[in-house]
């Protein structure tokens, strides 16, 4: 059964019983209040009956000059006295052998009422039908009598009765109403779950941008407003997903085509060099260099690229490493690139403690310096700076050379990403310089920042933490 | 001589196509960026392009959507195999879809068949005494028609159109017998064989060990 079936169900019950309830209860009361004033006014009627019987007897005595009256006088005078009468009230004496001395009509007697009278001494009244009978022993020319009194009471039963009646009806009504009220009650109350279920199956098929409308302040708000912070979260976990998905495409892709191409001149060439009868030596000699170079680009590649996939897996060797010694140590080295092209290479920096791993620190200065270089014309300077700041280590690397147009600062460190596609390749470059560099420096909990102006130089600015100065 | 426009931005890959197709008897003209490429496309008089997808300045594939020229034939020649990338390609107007690294034979044959389709290309070849006529389907030696089958006449047409290039049993079942043939490459032997017996071959068609076949210039004679 459907939620508003049970609420709609349950509470149309309760409210049901409680109003058969009430009315049955008043009705009950308001019929047992009418029925004690009539039992009042009929016992009035009764002692009266008695009392002025009794004194009309004495006067009847008087008349008759005797000290008790007998019983067939006493018939005799009832008879005279009441007569019969077939409406109101109904009168009747028994003696106390319980045989009837006298009746105005017809009656008949309830069972047991003259014997609750004469066990307990007292009057009874006892509701029989639609008559309500009355008795009481009384003692009258030495002997007891019992006086039994027959009144109709259908005109309180029949009120009762019709009251009934009419709130049988009005209960009827009245459930049909309620039902009605509830129905549009619940319907209303219970909408925002449907808007919810919906908006939940909606997302559940893959819609995550789906949001559910989210109105007042009750439960059912706050279940839609939790559904959608679910839905948020999920769709920024899928959209970071697809995100990683699609950074992985695009990578493939690069990497597809930058292994295809150096692929084509080799296979081309060699097989060139295959099928012609007769190469003249000077495209022999050109055909193989331009295979050997290829090949040579390929073998740059996958060794870059080994880095790069290996950088964050093989297990790192975290040393703490004393950043004046390594950075002369790595100036040396370096030394040699720029001497072949004539540039002034100055690699130093404070001394102190930061904690690396020293073959990737080399790693990520030869790559900056190695770009650097790559974009410098010869005889220009390149400055490598290590400096401690706040507890923190700063690496600035500056050259004097191209520099980054801004449209392309931000790709920079995509993999692949070559600013100048001919001259990098001339260089031998694959495109994953910057790309390890921001690998490297990421390991290192650091931040890499570049700054260029075209035609006046590139600085990259590192910032890793930690680090112990000793000045 | 028939003109072919090389677009491609990596200058080793220019200078092996353009040695290819020349291989096949054609000038090959190298272009190494987008929108030269596009100038050169609309304004140059050439019998087929060659189009790279990756350039500089303009990719190829807004070369296809822009040009105003598409007289000229053109086959796609790019690292990018993608399907939606090859039909992007087919769907532009382009007649071929070359996905990199290709080898030289496959390159010229598919040249040669787009050439054919455009009516590019000689119908009459000539080997020494031997007289070819590709329309009519006739081969005449010394002035005498010689009978050859539908297949050894398209094998002897293959070696015409490249002479002097080794030819492996693979590219020429390839090119003859179409792509998805799967039988022996002692067929080759047989109609080799045969164009050596009807033809008097036997000195010019040589067999090169562990490769395959190559037709030698009649000039030597």
């Amino acid at each position: 059964m459907k939620l508003w079936q049970k609420v709609f169900l349950y509470t149309l019950i309760l409210v049901m019983l409680a109003v058969s309830m009430t009315s049955i209860l008043l009705l009950k009361n308001s019929f047992s209040f009418a029925l004690d004033q009539k039992k009042q006014s009929v016992y009035s009627e009764h002692e009266f009956l008695v009392t002025s019987f009794k004194s009309m007897m004495i006067t009847e005595r008087l008349k008759e000059n005797a000290i008790v009256l007998e019983e067939k006088k006493l018939k005799k005078f009832m008879e005279e006295t009441f007569g019969k009468n077939d409406k109101g009230s109904g009168i009747l004496f028994c003696n106390a052998q319980n045989e009837q001395v006298y009746s105005n009509r017809e009656m008949l007697v309830p069972a047991g009422l003259l014997e609750a009278v004469r066990d307990t001494g007292k009057s009874y009244m006892q509701v029989d039908g639609y008559q309500l009978y009355t008795a009481s022993a009384e003692s009258m020319e030495g002997k007891t009598y019992y006086v039994v009194m027959e009144n109709d009471i259908s005109d309180v039963m029949e009120i009762h009765e019709n009251m009934l009646w009419q709130i049988q009806v009005i209960s009827m009504v009245c459930a049909v109403v309620i039902a009605l009220i509830l129905l549009v009650v619940v319907k209303i109350l219970l909408h925002p779950l449907k808007k919810i279920n919906e908006g939940t199956r909606s997302i559940a098929q893959g819609n995550y941008q789906e949001r559910i409308p989210e109105r007042g302040h009750d439960e059912l708000s706050e279940l839609a407003h939790n559904m959608n912070c679910m839905a948020e979260a999920v769709e920024t976990n899928v959209q970071a997903l697809e995100h990683v998905a699609e950074d992985r495409k695009h990578f493939i892709d690069n990497l597809s085509h930058e292994m295809k191409t150096p692929l084509t001149s080799i296979l081309g060439f060699s097989d060139l060099l295959q099928i012609k009868k007769d190469i003249t030596e000077e495209s022999r000699i050109e055909y193989a260099g331009i295979i050997k170079s290829e090949a040579t680009r390929m073998r740059t590649l996958s060794g870059k690229l080994m880095e790069l996939i290996t950088v964050g897996e093989t297990n790192l060797d975290w040393k703490q490493e004393d950043m004046g010694e390594l950075f002369s140590e790595i100036g040396t080295s370096l030394k040699v690139i720029a001497d072949n092209r004539n540039m002034n290479l100055a690699c130093e920096s404070e001394p102190g403690n930061l904690c690396v791993d020293r073959e990737l620190f080399k790693s990520l200065l030869y790559n900056l310096v190695d770009n650097a270089v790559k974009a410098s014309a010869e005889g220009s300077r390149i400055q490598v700076k290590g400096r401690f700041e706040d507890g923190q280590f700063y690496i600035e690397v500056l050259d004097e050379g191209v520099g980054i147009a801004k449209e392309e600062m931000e790709k920079i460190t995509q993999a692949f990403y070559m600013v100048d596609k001919a001259r990098s390749r001339a260089n031998g470059g694959a495109g994953l310089g910057l790309a390890l560099c921001e690998e490297i420096v990421s390991l290192h909990q650091g931040k890499m920042k570049f700054e260029s102006r075209p035609g006046e130089g590139t600085r990259v600015l590192i910032r890793m933490k930690g680090g112990l100065s000793y000045a | 001589m028939i003109k072919i426009l090389i677009v491609e931005d990596d200058a080793n890959i220019a200078k092996l196509m353009e040695a290819t197709v020349a291989i096949g008897g054609y000038e090959g003209i190298v272009c190494n960026n987008g929108a030269e490429a596009f100038e050169e496309i609309e304004h140059g008089n050439y019998d087929l392009i060659l189009l790279d997808v990756m350039l500089p300045d303009m990719n190829g594939f807004e070369i296809m959507q822009k040009r105003t020229n598409t007289e000229t034939p053109v086959i796609f020649i790019t690292a990018k195999q993608e399907l939606t990338d090859k039909v992007r390609g087919l769907r532009l107007g382009a007649e071929d879809y070359i996905v990199k690294p290709f080898e030289a034979m496959e390159l010229l044959a598919r040249i040669e068949v787009i050439l054919r389709r455009v009516k590019r290309t000689e119908n009459i070849y000539s080997y020494g005494n031997i007289s070819v006529n590709v329309e009519e389907h006739t081969c005449k030696s010394n002035g005498e028609e010689v009978y050859l089958t539908p297949k050894e006449f398209e094998v002897l047409v293959f070696f015409i159109q490249h002479k002097d290039v080794a030819i492996s049993r693979d590219r020429l079942l390839a090119a003859v017998w179409g792509f998805e043939y799967e039988g022996e490459t002692r067929t080759i032997d047989i109609h080799i064989q045969q164009l050596r017996k009807k033809l008097n071959l036997k000195d010019k068609l040589v067999t090169i060990p562990k490769l395959g076949y190559r037709l030698e210039s009649a000039k030597e004679q």
